[in-house]
């Protein structure tokens, strides 16, 4: 318990004369920031919904706990000039909000619920097993997700 | 966060909440997912579902609910995990 201490403490401190806490120099997790993270989740949530058409570029992810994103970002043909729409879905008590540009709400239900779950729940099935590496029905990890570069 | 919404306030009443028209109708909207894609519920749903006698669109917006507290749990896990490996060096 004393050593355990020592450990702790020396960890606290800055010590670094403590050999059994060092990990081995290749580290398995290569360092990501929350925006990192969450752009190799949307890199996963973009392809759900099939192939992205050719000069669009779209994003899916999960913003927190209670908010979902959709981003599409195209070039307008007519126009020449590049085109976005962004849709926020927020979880709230009475449902699911959709947020859309200009001041539109509206509670989402019947195919677009159904869709928008299957969605997420494809999407969290995914993103845990291979950018977490978590087995998305025991919770357990299965192997080291994003290999340090 | 983008600016691009109005601030909302979720005690709104529903009938207060103007339509959606949809200039861009995208993928959640109309997309036909596989069978197979739907069969993938069942396992986290099962999970989440409240033994309650809740209405679908209820279980639904529970089941994302639980999803998106699921995910936030394994950034938080992974970010936590990383400053373990810094501390170590």
């Amino acid at each position: 318990m004393k050593s355990l201490f020592k450990k702790a403490f020396n960890l606290i401190t800055g010590n670094s004369s403590a050999p059994a806490l060092a990990m081995p120099k290749n580290r398995p997790l290569k360092r990501l920031t929350e925006r990192e993270l969450l752009q190799l989740e949307s890199e996963i949530g973009s392809k759900l919904f099939g192939e992205v058409p050719a000069g669009h570029r779209r994003e899916f992810f999960c913003l927190d706990a209670k908010t979902w994103i959709w981003y599409e970002e195209w070039k307008d043909q007519t126009t020449g000039k590049v085109a976005n729409s962004t849709v926020r879905y927020e979880v709230h008590e009475k449902g699911v909000l959709k947020v859309q540009e200009g001041a539109r709400y509206s509670f989402i239900e019947g195919e677009e619920l159904d869709n928008l779950v299957t969605a997420a729940t494809m999407y969290y099935e995914q993103v845990a097993r291979h950018v977490y590496g978590i087995n998305p029905q025991t919770g357990r990890r299965i192997t080291t997700p994003v290999p340090a570069a | 966060m983008s600016n691009k919404f109005e601030t909302f306030s979720a005690g709104s009443d529903r009938e207060a909440i103007s339509e959606s028209h949809d200039v861009y109708s995208h993928p959640i909207v109309n997309t036909s997912f596989s069978e197979e894609a739907q069969a993938q519920q069942s396992p986290v749903e099962s999970s989440e579902r409240r033994m309650d006698t809740a209405s679908l669109p209820e279980r639904q917006r529970d089941l994302l609910g639980g999803l998106g507290v699921r995910l936030e749990a394994l950034r938080a896990d992974r970010i936590n995990t990383q400053e373990m490996y810094d501390l170590a060096g």
